[in-house]
């Protein structure tokens, strides 16, 4: 039944019309698309009611009169439709208060003969127009098939005569536009008229004509502000990501996506060292670096709800046009997403998008570890000198802390040896068994799988004349390279659109998010390990490695004590627990607009989202954790034969559940006026508003031991004792001196954040070339122990903008067809938030059983009554311009943003209390240009071929840092990121000469100096390595078109910045060039790098090498040298700079013909390949977005050179 | 028509509900809430809570332990020590921070007196509480002042010389809490022990005798406060009474509860093999940590604690000098907490006599039952009460070795008895600081100022490999390099 409804429907198109309603954004006419032949004119008439929801007003018996139409339209406005269709009509029409009236034209009144189109028998006659209904000139009409081909003159008309009858397409394309096919038919002796509206193409050279701020739509002549929107085209088709900031990447000059592994977690960067997501440079040290998300209007702080499928389009705010609109929160940037809306009076359409995306494994020997063969050769070396057992004896060896003691397997046979236990020759034998073993494709077999993502979107558009509907539901499953994880996610997106009136409108959107989750107990297993060490044996048998927590000497002697196994077996443990997540979101947005008197509205909007998560972990008595924990509470019998007192559950295991719950709320009530003078001339659009917000934060976990998941019961435990007395003698102890255990019982925190802000904007425009902007906000919040005058901070921004391409004088200029220059400039600010920035000093409740009542407070933050906001003054200054008839357009940018009274940690005088209080610390400055250049280098009908670039090049500087004392420990400074005179993220380095006849590295001091003594440095012999955010970045994207097929190549960039390399000595992750090597218990470490082999061994091998020796003793090494003068030596710091094609992405679209067959309106297949690198400066093989830049050391990749396919069709 | 109405009217209502909405949002209590877990302090018992605060009671007050004279430090250690600044406290070296580094002894006082100084500020125009509460909170914010200004004058003071206190400069008198204060200046030493006398003797009439745990500041911890700040202005007179006021308050604090029970332990109970702090000779090697925690600790009358010290469980470095291992009797139980053997090494130290302290991790230097009595009984000595100095010495040594040990000889001068007395102190606190302030204030007594120390350094192999004397000047730290930075026209000391 439904069926045949829609095949109704689709029929109904096809042979009548095709509707879209169209609504522009600036509230202008509707547009009708239409193609009849000999159609009646109540039918067309009808169609068109149908479209625009205009009524028609007419006695019945008039249409008699009407003659057949005939007529072709595409996207034309409804007034330049009806003059069309009405024009060889003795009937003439009006339009008042969308209905149109139609009476009998009166003598006299009949149009002129339209002798500009008239021709011969068998010809056809044309205009094209833009949206706005402006004559478009210059575009290429074709009429296939056939040679015949024009351009539109002046006024957008065109004409192509001498055509045979029949049936034909007309092609009719323009640079930047949507091309159109018009199918009609030429008949003898008849003209054919064709009226062709164009559409801008969405990945149209000047794609912003209009911008959404979040709170209101203007057009791009009306605003002076600096925007970039993203090319939705590239964004669709990147299926390699379900995050829709991650799809950005590139594609918007000055947002900055950091994937490297110290800034990459996008979505909750930490205030202190993460820089993932930054847009136009670093304005804030200790606040909130993240730009805000608005979603529909709803200000968010995370958007990984939102389904990229869902998005209409993403416009990134820059400057302080738009934190003056959305207040203290904006100053980092404003990215604001928009969802699709459903079609009014449209049929319903379904699309489906889905794509898998293959990621592979990570790239383990990226990291270079030795082999075993390798490995336990420099095992030998190491042992072989007399000094090593000297020390590292044995007895230090085997003994520790808690009872933990890891011996390798390799050490073992060594010491073995030394202690005489076994001769050379075992000892050598045992050594050639391990160094023949490999254990490194288990590693990779076992503990990684292939990674991949995988999603299918179905959605839904419709709607009638007053409604309109958009639903998805999109499931997404990602696999992660660790075995047992698990990753479900479940979206459903309906958004309504309502017509209550002719003056009410209303729109709704749910959005509900299901994330499930669930994960095994993997270890974490990398190259790292040592080589020999086997998981699995010949016969498929887990292997047990209780060496990897203590000797099996210790194992045995606990064992007997506690009456608890205490054997390790990784892969089995893999089973003992899980982790499972249940994470539900409701984001609920509603909006009204209520137009109040003419060119006055009122809006609200208004946002509700609920989320409830819960977690459990889950640790059977049977794995390690649990089992040491309890034997850690066991007290061993002093009778021989007795039973241990267990202090802990000895059966059932130990169920952590977590559940964080979320409730925020938005209303936002505005009013808005717009007024434009009946001749044009002024323009005003001005808005006023007030938002609230409140955000509640409540998290609570709970903790139970002895807990059987089959009983649902738990076992109690004896906090008040094991808290406060606790156990100094138990098998082996938790902490250094005792075991103690805490009240994990049960733990809650709360946090309530409430905003209220007045805000305001106006902007005039003057002839349509003169605009100004201004705007006003003021926030104020919850904001705990703040003083009220702290909060009284105005942020505001006032701008200009000229269209100089209107100039009378500009229109010879030919080869410009549009210029316009802007300016803004505005203050915004960080408010002095977060539980450390306060003015009066904060309390926090904390409990101890060293007092009665068991409850107290702490000092959680000093009361600052000097703090001030932290504030930003940016100026920006752009150009937009398109030139050579639309073939290269772009806009500039440049901006300048000076931050002072930057918040953070700030030295008090120490006889005040405290060293260091959260203050106004000190002064940076940001300058930079943004530059977004697309050009359309072909256009042909087969082929074509689109470029853009973009550029952002940013300084940063600390102008001002108020310090205790000036920095003088090296060793401080090496770890210093903030300097003043500096960029932010700076790094320093010593002043690498070379190695002497000892191994050791020596180095050059401010004074050419030349030293290895380890105290002698200072922190002015660093020299400054320059910064390791990159400072400039952008993207190329290529699109090149032939015939079906769609090519994109999307290659990003980043360059000036330096990283520091993975340096043999830099720390035990690379190798430790010193003292013992082996893992400490309970880890997977212990393998080296390979660049050990190259270390000096020898005097003279200093003229060949870099690398220190080794020396067997650790505190002879620090006493006679430190390592770190070549680690962190300018000679490992390396020009970070890369190309990367992000990806490539081959599309397919199906043609019509064959879609007509199979009943589908579009269908385009998609191949990606991502992230290969193209160039990149550094020698050593290390991929900048895979390297730590604080702690220099390199991650194994993953996602590089992933594939995936994807599919969208339309029915 | 009908239709028009109908619209009108839901235009109205529809404004008139997002309207309220909005307007509900403006009020002004909106945005006057009270977030949960935290609080700003304005009744009384909030005050009471900020003393239960596990910062007053753990801290990390370890800097006299390497400037005793009873410690000597054995190279193959000492010389691979983590931080630099065991090596310069131990040589008394001038210089122990360097730039940018901050004396955590000094922000760890300065921490605690920023929170007893508030209380002090606001406590009396708390609401809630009554007077008689607020008095006696703001008395025990007086006296928990005093302690941390008694330990700051005597890091960075000169030792009290009633001839030149009056000009020796001290340190700066801060009542207020306020951590954008800049402007400092140091009082002179007089002016700050006058200070510290003040604010005990006001507090001492309003502190309560009972306590509610051992980890607040009652009024018997700070009459032996006050007698040992007496006792360090050379006052032994004024000091005895406080001492003894504190002897007879004690019986009172209160022994309802584990947080509140005083009483010395008998080692030869706890603190032998088999004994009920299960103590082992397998600690030889490693470090015991049977003694019960601070906050049950039964010694303590008022428990501030150095939460762990590294020198007492894995580092090997600074051991007990023979010449202080030859003062105790082979009976003494104290001698329990220390090994002849390095940190996780089986043979002896290359030194006879010389001894690393195994344990407990943790110091006590609060107020304790021990040093209220030796206090008196130094007191008790110089004022030529002989008996009186005995009994209180025996007190404590009954609790410590064998009876027929612990026995005080009935033939001592009045000079021996006194040297006694400090030989006792060194005893019951070897290795854990306290010797330094005793260094400290026997250099300005005319008994014992002509006495001079050195520090020892040994060979790997036991022999004596460098010596640093104590010069006069190092009695008294020096300020940090930041603090100086800070404080710009402030002298630093020499």
């Amino acid at each position: 039944m439904q069926l045949n409804a829609l095949r109704v429907m689709r029929l109904t198109a096809f042979i009548l019309l095709v509707s879209v309603l169209h609504v522009s954004a600036a509230g202008t006419s509707q547009t009708v698309t239409l193609t009849a032949k000999n159609a009646s004119l109540e039918k067309v008439l009808g169609s068109v009611k149908a479209q625009t929801g205009y009524f028609f007003f007419y006695k019945p018996s008039q249409l008699k009169e009407a003659k057949p139409v005939t007529i072709t339209a595409q996207n034309l406005p409804l007034d330049a439709f009806l003059k069309e269709v009405f024009h060889h009509q003795p009937l003439e029409y009006s339009i008042e208060n969308q209905t149109i009236f139609i009476r009998a034209k009166t003598p006299g009144t009949a149009p002129a003969a339209t002798d500009s189109l008239a021709a011969g028998p068998g010809a056809i006659h044309g205009r094209v127009r833009d949206s706005l209904t402006r004559p478009l000139e210059g575009a290429t009409v074709r009429l296939l098939p056939g040679n015949a081909q024009t351009l539109t003159d002046k006024s957008g008309e065109f004409s192509i005569g001498d055509i045979k009858p029949g049936r034909y397409f007309l092609l009719v394309s323009f640079v930047g536009y949507e091309t159109v096919r018009v199918p009609l038919q030429v008949k003898e002796g008849e003209n054919t008229i064709a009226v062709v509206g164009m559409k801008r193409a969405v990945s149209s050279l000047d794609e912003i004509t209009v911008f959404n701020n979040g709170y209101q739509t203007l057009s791009r002549e009306r605003s002076a502000g600096s925007f970039s929107k993203a090319d939705m085209s590239i964004v669709n088709n990147r299926s390699t990501s379900m995050n829709i900031v991650q799809r950005l990447d590139g594609l918007i000059p000055g947002l900055v996506l950091n994937n490297a592994p110290i800034a990459s977690d996008i979505n909750k960067p930490d205030p202190l060292t993460r820089s993932g997501i930054l847009i136009r440079g670093l304005t804030t040290i200790n606040a909130a670096r993240a730009p805000l998300y608005v979603v529909d209007g709803i200000p968010q702080n995370d958007v990984s709800d939102v389904n990229p499928n869902d998005v209409q389009e993403v416009t990134v705010l820059k400057d302080a046009a738009a934190a003056s609109i959305w207040g203290s929160r904006a100053s980092n940037g404003v990215i604001v997403i928009s969802t699709k809306k459903g079609n009014r009076n449209g049929p319903l359409k379904v699309e489906y998008d889905g794509f898998v995306n293959l990621q592979g494994k990570p790239q383990l020997d990226y990291l270079p570890f030795m082999n075993s063969r390798d490995f336990i050769q420099a095992m030998r070396e190491q042992f072989a000198d007399p000094a090593y057992l000297v020390a590292n004896t044995y007895a230090g060896a085997n003994a520790g802390f808690n009872g933990q003691v890891a011996i390798a397997p390799h050490e073992r046979i060594f010491y073995n040896q030394a202690r005489g236990l076994i001769n050379a020759a075992t000892a050598n034998a045992q050594l050639d068994s391990l160094a023949a073993i490999d254990n490194r494709q288990q590693i990779k077999d076992i503990w990684y799988r292939n990674a991949s993502l995988m999603n299918h979107t179905i959605s839904v558009r419709g709607g009638t004349a007053n409604y309109g509907i958009y639903g998805s539901f999109a499931y997404t499953n990602t696999l992660d390279n660790t075995p047992g994880n698990k990753s479900n996610t479940y979206k459903l997106n309906v958004r309504q659109d309502f017509t209550v009136s002719k003056n009410v409108s209303a729109y709704l959107i749910t959005n509900l998010v299901n994330y499930v989750t669930g994960a095994a107990r993997p270890a974490a297993v990398t190259n790292r390990f040592l080589p020999y060490q086997l998981f699995r044996d010949a016969s498929g048998k887990s292997i047990s490695m209780p060496w990897l927590y203590r000797t099996d000497s210790m194992t045995a002697l606990y064992q007997t004590k506690s009456g608890i196994n205490l054997d390790y077996n990784p892969l089995d443990e893999m089973g003992y627990g899980n982790t499972k997540g249940n994470n539900l979101r409701a984001n609920i947005t509603g909006g009204v607009t209520i137009k109040l008197i003419k060119g006055l509205r009122f809006e609200g909007v208004y946002g509700f989202i609920k989320g409830a998560s819960k977690t459990t972990d889950y640790d059977a008595q049977n794995s390690y954790p649990v089992r040491n924990e309890v034997v850690q509470f066991t007290v061993a019998s002093t009778t021989a034969g007795g039973l241990p007192t267990y202090y802990l559950p000895t059966t059932g295991g130990k169920l952590v559940t977590s559940n964080a719950n979320q409730q925020n709320w938005t209303v936002r009530n505005q009013l808005v006026y717009d007024f434009t003078s009946g001749d044009g001339q002024h323009q005003v659009a001005l808005l006023a508003g007030q938002e609230a917000t409140e955000e509640v934060n409540n998290n609570n976990t709970s903790t139970v031991r002895g807990y059987s998941p089959q009983l649902l019961t738990s076992q109690p435990v004896d906090y008040v004792f094991l808290g406060t007395t606790g156990l100094t003698t138990p098998v082996y102890t938790s902490s250094i001196t005792s075991s103690k255990l805490g009240n994990d019982a049960y733990l809650e925190t709360e946090a309530t954040y409430r905003t209220t802000s007045f805000y305001g904007n106006a902007a005039y425009t003057w002839k349509g070339k003169y605009t100004v902007n201004g705007s006003l906000r003021n926030d104020q919040s919850n904001l705990f122990g703040q003083d009220k005058s702290a909060q009284n901070k105005p942020i505001w921004s006032a701008g200009l903008s000229w269209q100089l391409g209107k100039e009378k004088w500009m229109l010879p200029v030919s080869w410009v067809s549009y210029l316009a220059l802007r300016a803004t400039y505005g203050l915004t600010g960080n408010q002095p938030r977060g539980s450390l920035a306060t003015t009066y000093d904060i309390l926090s409740a904390a409990t101890s059983t060293s007092f009665a009542g068991g409850a107290g407070f702490l000092l959680s933050s000093y009361g600052n009554a000097r703090l001030t906001w932290e504030s930003t003054l940016t100026t920006n200054l752009g150009v937009d311009f398109m030139l050579l008839k639309g073939r290269l357009g772009g806009s500039l940018d440049y901006y300048l943003k000076k931050t002072s009274n930057l918040i953070g940690p700030m030295p008090a005088n120490p006889f005040s209390g405290t060293a260091s209080v959260t203050g106004n610390l000190g002064n940076m400055t940001n300058h930079g240009i943004e530059a977004r250049i697309s050009s359309v280098n072909v256009s042909g009908r087969h082929f074509g071929w689109n470029a853009t670039f973009t550029l952002a090049w940013n300084k940063n500087k600390v102008t001002k840092l108020y310090v205790a004392s000036t920095i003088t420990s090296a060793l401080t400074m090496l770890s210093t990121r903030y300097v003043e005179g500096y960029s932010s993220f700076a790094q320093y380095a010593y002043q690498f000469i070379g190695l002497d006849t000892l191994g050791d590295p020596w180095i050059r001091l401010a004074d050419k100096t030349a030293t290895k003594s380890p105290s002698a440095v200072l922190a002015k012999d660093l020299v400054y390595m320059g910064t390791y955010q990159p400072a400039v970045n952008g993207g190329l994207s290529n699109t090149f078109r032939f015939n079906n097929f769609q090519l994109t190549l999307n290659m990003v960039y980043n360059f000036a910045f330096m990283l520091k390399r993975d340096a043999p000595g830099l720390n035990a992750n690379t190798v430790a060039l010193a003292g013992r090597t082996s893992p400490n218990p309970g880890t997977f470490f212990g393998n080296m790098y390979e660049a050990f082999n190259d270390r000096w061994k020898k005097p003279g091998d200093e003229a060949t090498t870099n690398i220190p020796s080794y020396v067997a003793s650790g505190t002879l090494s620090t006493t006679r040298r430190t390592l770190g003068y070549y680690a962190s030596g300018d000679i490992n710091y390396f020009n970070a700079a890369y190309i990367k094609m992000r990806d490539v992405n081959l599309l397919y679209t199906l043609p019509r013909s064959i879609l007509a067959r199979i009943k589908t309106d579009a269908v385009t297949l998609r191949f990606t390949v991502s992230n290969f690198m193209l160039w990149k400066a550094n020698k050593y093989g290390i991929d900048p977005e895979f390297h730590d830049a604080v702690a220099g050391t390199r991650v194994a990749p993953t996602g590089q050179h992933s594939i995936s396919i994807g599919a969208n069709i339309k029915f | 028509m009908m239709t028009k109405k109908i619209t009108r009217h839901i235009k109205t209502s529809g404004l008139a509900i997002l309207l309220a909405a909005s307007l509900n949002a403006c009020k002004k209590d909106f945005l006057e809430i009270q977030p949960k877990g935290k609080v700003i302090a304005q009744a009384t018992n909030d005050y009471n809570l900020m003393f239960n605060n596990g910062n007053i009671l753990l801290n990390n007050m370890d800097v006299s332990i390497p400037l005793g004279d009873e410690v000597i430090a054995m190279d193959n250690y000492f010389s691979s020590a983590a931080l630099p600044r065991t090596q310069r406290l131990f040589r008394y070296d001038d210089i122990v921070y360097d730039n940018g580094v901050q004396a955590n002894e000094m922000l760890n006082m300065m921490n605690t007196l920023y929170i007893f100084n508030k209380i002090a500020a606001e406590v009396m125009s708390s609401t809630g509480g009554t007077d008689q509460q607020k008095k006696a909170l703001l008395a025990e914010a007086k006296a928990d002042r005093a302690f941390n200004n008694f330990w700051l004058i005597n890091m960075f003071g000169k030792p009290y010389n009633p001839a030149t206190a009056a000009t020796d400069p001290g340190y700066p008198i801060v009542t207020a809490a306020d951590v954008t204060e800049t402007s400092f200046t140091r009082a002179s030493v007089q002016e700050m022990y006058d200070f510290i006398v003040k604010d005990l003797t006001e507090a001492i009439p309003s502190l309560p005798v009972a306590i509610s745990s051992r980890g607040r500041m009652g009024k018997a911890a700070a009459e032996v406060l006050l007698g040992k700040v007496y006792v360090f202005m050379g006052k032994y007179a004024e000091a005895k009474t406080q001492l003894d006021a504190a002897v007879t308050d004690l019986a009172s604090t209160g022994s309802a509860t584990t947080l509140t029970t005083v009483a010395l332990y008998d080692y030869n109970v706890t603190l032998v093999p088999g004994g009920t702090w299960g103590y082992s000779t397998a600690t030889a090697t490693t470090f015991f940590s049977g003694m019960p925690t601070q906050a049950i600790h039964t010694e303590y009358i008022c428990c501030r604690q150095l939460a762990t010290s590294a020198w007492f469980t894995i580092n090997s470095e600074l051991v007990m000098s023979p010449q202080t291992t030859a003062l105790f009797t082979s009976s003494d139980k104290r001698l329990n907490l220390f090994s002849t053997k390095p940190y996780l090494v089986n043979t002896a130290y290359p030194l006879a006599g010389a001894m690393r302290r195994n344990g407990p991790a943790g110091v006590q230097y609060g107020e304790t039952i021990p040093d209220m009595y030796l206090l008196r009984a130094e007191c008790r000595a110089r004022l030529n009460d002989l008996t009186g100095a005995k009994a209180d010495l025996e007190i404590l040594r009954v609790k410590r070795m064998s009876a027929a040990d612990a026995t005080v000889p009935t033939t001592l001068t009045q000079l021996q008895m006194i040297q006694f007395v400090l030989n006792e102190r060194l005893r019951e606190n070897a290795m854990q600081g306290m010797r330094w302030w005793d260094m400290r204030r026997l250099s300005a007594d005319p008994l014992f100022a002509s006495a001079t120390y050195t520090h020892q350094l040994y060979s790997a192999t036991g022999t004596l490999s460098a010596t640093y004397p104590l010069r006069p000047e190092r009695l008294t730290m020096r300020f940090t390099q930041s603090v100086i930075d800070q404080n710009p026209g402030m002298q630093n000391n020499p």
